[in-house]
């Protein structure tokens, strides 16, 4: 027997020494591992959003930047420890926990610290009252007793969270279990059910596991409490809700400073937007952030920018420049490390990485030149005269012919991107939908005649660089030099019948004019010239190649590269017949953007290239170079004409319009445009002969002053009418002139 | 024979151990109930001089009249547990009754009434040097474990089966006899264990979570959000302690402790660990071998045999309590509710430690004189 005994002490005494061996390895061979494990687990680290670069204009007026808001935040656990007491010897504050929000009685005081840090012993500290917040409430222009009502109901709902957090962690029910029971007790009793009530289904489960109980609790307090909510809409106790997007001066002044913590609880939380000081002005051309819809789209951010740089709460351009120059606007997030203080609250931060702002995009354009074009767009593009759906709608760009820079741009209708964003970004998205359905079509039914017009064009889409439409007599610049340059003689002294002629084609309709050659053509825009020429029979084979390639040679029908997302390519059909032929020399049946036109434009000033346009001077301090696309032309067609659209001005159809003080010994080539607006949609279908209107008005060209940067530009006044491009358009690109030469 | 004449005959190695014990796990208790707003440690305190009270009690009797009641003791506590399954309604019964202003744990006392009973049965019997003689004390185990397998308390149950192996060694059986049964019973609890119904959803969860924390690497970091997640507490604060311990320079105990579930009662142990360093682990395991090779060397001067199958029985409850306790803590077994004798926090529990070393003093004390009857081999 007592050898039985003594082997039974063996075995005890080897499961000793086991659980001995097994210590000894936890607290001295893997020490250093555990230690890591704990530091961990005490502190978190977490990304903060670097704030976005600034978009400025070549006078350093911001067009977007990040503007930090104030807010009200609230903080469970500081409420719940709002109790002070102040030392007796050093008069240091110390705050302790309020029994009421761990769950003690109501009634219970808090006990004061055990030891000061000056040393003292707890019988020297003095309770102190708690003190009201009406300045505080005075200063935020809330009723008085609004915080504390909202701070109460705040807890509770807190409360309610932990209760059921405590039975999700010991029992292992599902939160959304949870959730649901309690909706369907709320929904069988037809009252609201406290946390706590929930958690008492579980009692029995939950009773004689007090210790676990009571940990979780600790645990879900900790958590939860120490997690800011944002105070921007809360209960009063008069009823009703109180919205604070942002707080007065005043108030944060008396948070920031509040060193007796009299305001424990509340804090003050900055809050990055994106703000847009100029609203709608250059809207589409800045364009605007948004945040990421779907998951997938947050993976191919990370997946472009890195790992780490997409947040919830980053906010991504998706459109015009704020799109373009992503990767150099973004602000480079930062890490925060979050650690437990004595109350296991994650309440002490360290900065690991501070967050850095993105690079600055300086624009060649100015606001108050966009300004004035937008003024001189508006005064043209009335409501009174417009024909189409929605507001009256039109664009003004313009740019340095010789480098691309854009110099100012302007369009109606236009939105405020400070407000209703989700609105716009909303219409964005749908109306590339359309757009790109629009396209696709247009590229698989190889489509020779018809334009797919935008159904009912929203104000998200720019008029300047993603809507194209007809640019009917504009397009006689290309049209022109195409036929010199073909190799071909054209008619010099050409008969045209004028408004009517007695045999068909009775189509294209014309002027009343004398005698006209190329230039003459472009000065009194002869429709009739163009449109025999270019169906000559002996030459028609040679166009309907031809046509295409001078579209393309001139950047029709193609993205320019404008810096911006979103920008449209308009339309030409690829292989033209006669009869399109026709069509297409008078700029119908096919679409260009005034982008695309003003660098049509721009090739006639500078000869030999086609500008790339840039929105942007400098990205990050880094200027953006020049593009120019070669476009050789040849100099004799090409006198001739700049010699017809020097002659528009001076004697054809936008004469008198530049006969201006302001713009003496400035020189205007140009060309006007009166197009069928055929679009079925763009205008409603009417019964009327389609070329009795509506018509989109343009005028397009360059201008010059010795001394000065040349200007291209094109402008376009959507569905008007009446009126004709030289007594409407014209007139905007004069005033802006006007403008532009004299300052 | 009076109280008097057995304090003063009394082994007082074991009661002197237990109270060290005792003290050693009320410092550390009011380490891990910091910032609680329940004064335990206090309550710790009472229930020690409540368990001393119990133990002079104990003590009142001879402990020969004590074992003769055995059947009304065995009924008593076995009716306890019946009641506490009924008592309440719902999805469990839980395992705790009031009485008066006290709530207890019949579980708890159940304990020591089975190593009576079992002492009991086996001291004149021969029978369990046959299989056939497994049957009776088998059946003895068996209706409190089921009882409070149902409750659900696990970790209690758990203790019941060493208890019987242990006593059956000791009162002579055969090895093979013993590993047979053994094996038997492993293979039935496997089996029972994916019944449906038999294990509550968190008990299973628990033991998955200790098999794949020793089978998968990857698995250990996934389950620290889960079920292990005290489990891996535990080792984080042991694993702080170093050899002497944690330094207020490093945040203190209280810092290195906050996280661990339950660290007032079972887990007590990563406390002390934290706080003592290694060193003090040793001297703690030190001292529970003193503990209970004091008590064990009790039986062995003890000739009369139900006396002696008291002490051992005392004996396996104590080392298996430890063992199991210290095991799961560390990790090397899996995670079941079972106390740190006289270092949990509890009042059942410590109590009916009390209750066991007034046993183990009564028997030391009053060695009654062998009749006649050779009760065990001494091989
Ligand atoms: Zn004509």
């Amino acid at each position: 027997m007592r050898r039985r005994l003594f082997v039974l002490y063996l075995a005890v005494c080897a499961a000793l020494l086991a659980i001995e061996v097994r210590v000894f390895h936890l607290q001295v061979v893997s020490h250093e591992r555990w230690v890591a494990e704990a530091a961990a687990y005490r502190s978190q680290e977490h990304t903060v959003a670097g704030p976005r670069g600034r978009i400025v204009d070549a006078d350093g007026a911001a067009l977007a930047e990040d503007r930090a808001t104030v807010r009200l935040a609230f903080v469970p656990g500081e409420w719940a420890s709002r109790e002070r007491f102040r030392c007796g010897a050093c008069g240091a504050v110390s705050f302790r926990a309020s029994p009421r929000w761990y769950g003690g009685p109501a009634d219970r005081p808090a006990t004061p610290p055990r030891r000061c840090s000056c040393g003292a012993s707890r019988d020297r500290f003095e309770r102190l009252p708690e003190e009201d917040l009406a300045p505080l409430e005075d200063a935020l222009g809330v009723p008085s007793g609004t915080l504390s009502h909202a701070a109460d109901e705040t807890m509770r709902d807190v409360g309610d969270e932990i209760e059921l957090t405590v039975v999700s962690q010991v029992v292992g029910v599902r939160m959304a279990t949870l959730r649901t029971k309690r909706r369907q007790l709320e929904d069988e009793t037809g009252r609201p059910w406290s946390g706590a009530e929930v958690a008492s289904r579980w009692r029995d489960e939950l009773e004689g596991r007090e210790f676990y109980v009571e940990d979780a609790r600790q645990q879900a307090r900790a958590d939860l409490y120490g997690r800011p909510v944002a105070f921007e809409r809360f209960e009063v106790p008069s009823g009703g809700t109180l919205v604070l997007k942002s707080i007065p001066a005043e108030a944060e002044r008396l948070l920031e400073l509040d060193r007796d913590g009299r305001y424990r609880g509340l804090r003050t939380e900055a809050v990055v937007q994106r703000s847009y000081p100029r609203r709608g002005l250059l809207a589409h051309a800045v364009g605007v952030v948004t945040p990421f819809r779907d998951r997938a789209e947050r993976d191919a951010y990370e997946a472009e920018f890195g790992k780490g740089s997409a947040l919830p709460q980053t906010r991504v351009g998706r459109t015009g420049l704020e799109g373009a120059y992503e990767e150099a606007l973004r602000g480079r997030p930062g890490r925060l490390r979050s650690e437990r203080d004595a109350d296991g609250l994650f309440t002490v931060r360290t900065v690991v990485q501070a967050p850095r702002r993105g690079a600055d995009v300086v624009t060649h354009l100015r606001a108050d030149a966009c300004e004035h074009a937008y003024q001189a767009l508006l005064s043209a593009a009335t409501a009174d005269g417009y024909g189409g759906h929605g507001p009256p709608s039109g664009a003004f760009f313009a740019m340095d012919p010789d480098t691309g820079a854009v110099l100012a741009m302007a369009e109606t209708p236009t939105f405020d991107p400070n407000v209703s964003l989700s609105e716009v970004t909303q219409r964005i998205d749908e109306d590339e939908d359309t757009l790109a359905q629009g396209e696709a079509w247009y590229e698989a039914s190889k489509a020779e005649t018809a334009l797919r017009p935008l159904q009912r064009p929203s104000v998200a889409l720019s008029r300047v660089s993603r809507i194209a439409v007809e640019p009917g007599s504009a397009m006689k610049i290309v049209t022109v030099l195409a036929l010199l340059e073909s190799g071909h003689p054209v008619p010099e002294e050409y008969a045209c019948a004028g408004e009517s002629r007695a045999v068909e084609p009775k189509y294209p309709k014309c002027h009343t004019h004398g005698l006209v050659g190329p230039e003459g053509v472009l000065a009194y825009s002869c429709n009739r010239w163009c449109a025999d020429c270019a169906s000559d029979r002996a030459w028609r084979g040679l166009h309907t190649t031809l046509f295409p390639a001078w579209a393309q040679r001139f950047g029709l029908a193609a993205r320019s590269g404008l810096d911006v997302v979103g920008e449209g390519r308009g339309v030409y059909p690829r292989a033209p017949d006669g009869i399109l032929l026709r069509q297409l020399s008078i700029g119908q049946s096919m679409g260009a953007t005034p982008v695309q036109m003003a660098r049509v434009a721009s090739a006639v000033q500078n000869g030999g290239w086609l500008p790339v346009p840039h929105i942007a001077a400098t990205v990050g301090g880094r200027p953006v170079e020049p593009e120019r696309v070669p476009i050789a032309l040849d100099p004799g067609a090409l006198a001739r004409v700049r010699t017809g659209m020097r002659g528009c001005v001076t004697y054809g159809t936008a004469k008198h319009i530049f006969e201006r003080p302001e713009l003496a010994g400035v020189v205007v080539v140009g060309k006007t445009g009166t197009a069928t607006a055929t679009g079925l949609d763009w205008v409603e279908p009417t019964d009327k002969d389609p070329s009795d209107g509506p018509w989109h008005l343009w005028f397009v060209g360059y201008a010059e002053k010795p001394g000065a940067r040349p200007v291209a530009f094109a402008v376009v006044l959507h569905a008007r009418t009446r009126g004709v491009g030289g007594d409407e358009a014209a007139p905007v690109v004069a005033a802006f002139l006007s403008w532009w030469f004299a300052s | 024979m009076t109280i008097a004449d057995r304090l003063r005959k009394a082994p007082w190695s074991v009661p002197i151990l237990a109270v060290a014990l005792t003290a050693v796990g009320v410092t550390t208790i009011a380490t891990a109930a910091e910032g609680h707003p329940v004064e335990y440690a206090w309550m710790q305190v009472r229930w020690a001089f409540v368990g001393a009270a119990a133990a002079l009690l104990v003590l009142a009797p001879a402990y020969l009249r004590i074992v003769a009641a055995w059947p009304v003791l065995y009924a008593l506590g076995t009716s306890l547990l019946v009641v506490v399954l009924f008592k309440g309604t719902g999805q469990s019964a839980g395992r705790w009754i009031g009485v008066g202003g006290f709530r207890m744990q019949p579980s708890e006392f159940m304990k020591l009434l089975l190593v009576v009973a079992l002492a009991a049965t086996l001291r004149y019997s021969r029978e369990h040097r046959r299989l056939r003689g497994f049957a009776r004390p088998m059946v003895l185990v068996l209706v409190p474990f089921l009882l409070v397998v149902r409750q659900p308390d696990l970790g209690t149950a758990v203790l019941f089966v060493p208890l019987f192996f242990a006593l059956l060694y000791a009162a002579g059986a055969r090895g093979t006899h013993l590993a047979g049964v053994a094996l038997a019973g492993v293979v039935a609890a496997v089996g029972l264990a994916f019944v449906p119904g038999v294990l509550k959803d968190y008990q299973r969860d628990r033991l998955f979570a200790f098999v794949a924390e020793h089978t998968d690497a990857k698995a250990a970091s996934a389950l620290k959000q889960s079920q292990s997640h005290q489990l891996h507490q535990g080792l984080t604060s042991i694993g702080l302690g170093g050899w002497t311990g944690v330094s207020d320079d490093d945040g203190g105990v209280v810092e290195a402790t906050r996280d661990v579930p339950e660290r007032h009662s079972d887990f007590i142990f990563p406390v002390f660990a934290a706080r003592f360093g290694f060193l003090g682990v040793t001297g703690l395991l030190l001292l529970y071998a003193a503990f209970l090779g004091a008590v064990l060397s009790t039986a062995g001067r003890v000739r009369e045999p139900s006396g002696r199958f008291l002490v051992v029985g005392v004996f396996a409850l104590f080392a298996v309590q430890v063992v199991v306790n210290l095991g799961m803590t560390v990790g090397l077994l899996p995670v079941v509710g079972v106390p740190l004798p006289f270092m949990t926090y509890g009042g059942s529990s410590l109590l009916t430690s009390f209750l066991a070393i007034g046993l183990v003093m009564n028997v030391g004390a009053d060695p009654p004189i062998e009749l006649g009857r050779v009760g065990i081999d001494d091989d």
